[in-house]
């Protein structure tokens, strides 16, 4: 019987992600009940990764909820730049922390 | 309009007249879905859509807010998820596990030294040996279901949730199922002799 391989790409990606497991990291499950207040931390130019790292961790390792996160900011800093303009100074988000994001894509 | 406490979110939707709140959400998390999902060739329907069922959702858990972050981001992330988890179920609707893998089968197989950009021809062979072991140990230590997952993710790129949908699982217990494979196999690496960060050293420059 045929056995799928692995192409040597796929090995190459598989080595560092054998090299860079830990014993302890969270799931789908837990890393969704959090997001919401890692993203407000993201957007508040606080150091989100530093506050909470195994849901950077896991956003790390993790496309579904990488994906889900990246969608979930681009919503609300949308939200936030509304509000901006609705009531000038009263912004909940600090701006300067979109262009830091910015950077961090690029 | 999103001025309310989250207390008066959850009041003011728990309420006899939960009318005026549950227009505001819609409008919130339409607005937020539109720039969420740019680009990804959503419809106007499509965004309706998500934002209704998204509604429904957020209101079915309400019980589970707990108000860590503000009630709108809350919504705003089960919407996000309502909509992807939807997007990618019709972007990988026609594909079956045994078809994607059935692409990386053993004859298609390229040894990994004509794929090797190394100038070196002694870093090459060390490389290749590399790869060659971390094959064998993948067939040797995982079980068929790992091994038919992490194919599936890493060379099939097909999202978790479909991997997990596809393999009767759900993407916690697929991620997990993913966790313990990949510790598996640094537990074996690891008694050959292999250190993680000889790994990494070896194929972070690849």
């Amino acid at each position: 019987m045929k056995r799928t391989m692995p192409k040597p790409d796929t090995i190459r990606k598989m080595a560092q992600m054998i090299a860079a497991t830990r014993p302890v990291e969270i799931g789908c499950d837990e890393c969704f009940e959090k997001l919401d207040r890692f993203a407000e931390l993201h957007l508040a130019g606080k150091n989100a990764a530093e506050a909470m790292p195994l849901v950077q961790d896991h956003l790390d390792r993790c496309g579904d909820c990488r994906e889900e996160f990246e969608a979930l900011l681009a919503a609300l800093k949308a939200e936030a730049d509304i509000e901006y303009t609705q009531h000038g100074h009263k912004v909940r988000f600090k701006r300067l922390s979109f262009l830091r994001q910015a950077q961090d894509t690029v | 309009m999103s001025d309310r406490t989250n207390l008066e979110w959850r009041e003011a939707l728990l309420s006899p007249q939960a009318d005026t709140a549950l227009t505001d959400l819609r409008a919130i998390l339409l607005r937020g879905l539109r720039y969420a999902l740019a680009g990804r060739g959503v419809t106007e329907s499509d965004l309706e859509d998500f934002t209704q069922d998204a509604l429904l959702k957020v209101l079915r858990e309400l019980a589970s807010f707990r108000g860590e972050a503000r009630f709108t981001t809350w919504a705003q992330k089960v919407a996000v998820r309502v909509a992807l988890t939807e997007l990618r179920r019709r972007r990988w609707r026609d594909v079956s596990l045994q078809d994607l893998l059935a692409e990386h089968e053993e004859s298609d197989f390229t040894p990994a030294v004509l794929t090797d950009k190394a100038p070196d021809p002694g870093q090459i062979a060390v490389r290749t040996m590399m790869m060659e072991k971390i094959q064998r140990i993948i067939a040797e230590e995982l079980t068929d279901r790992q091994r038919q997952a992490m194919m599936a993710v890493m060379q099939g790129g097909m999202p978790l949730q479909e991997v997990a949908q596809r393999m009767g699982t759900n993407r916690n217990a697929l991620y997990k199922l993913l966790h313990d494979a990949r510790q598996r196999l640094q537990g074996r690496m690891m008694r050959e002799g292999l250190s993680p960060d000889e790994m990494l050293a070896m194929f972070s420059e690849a």
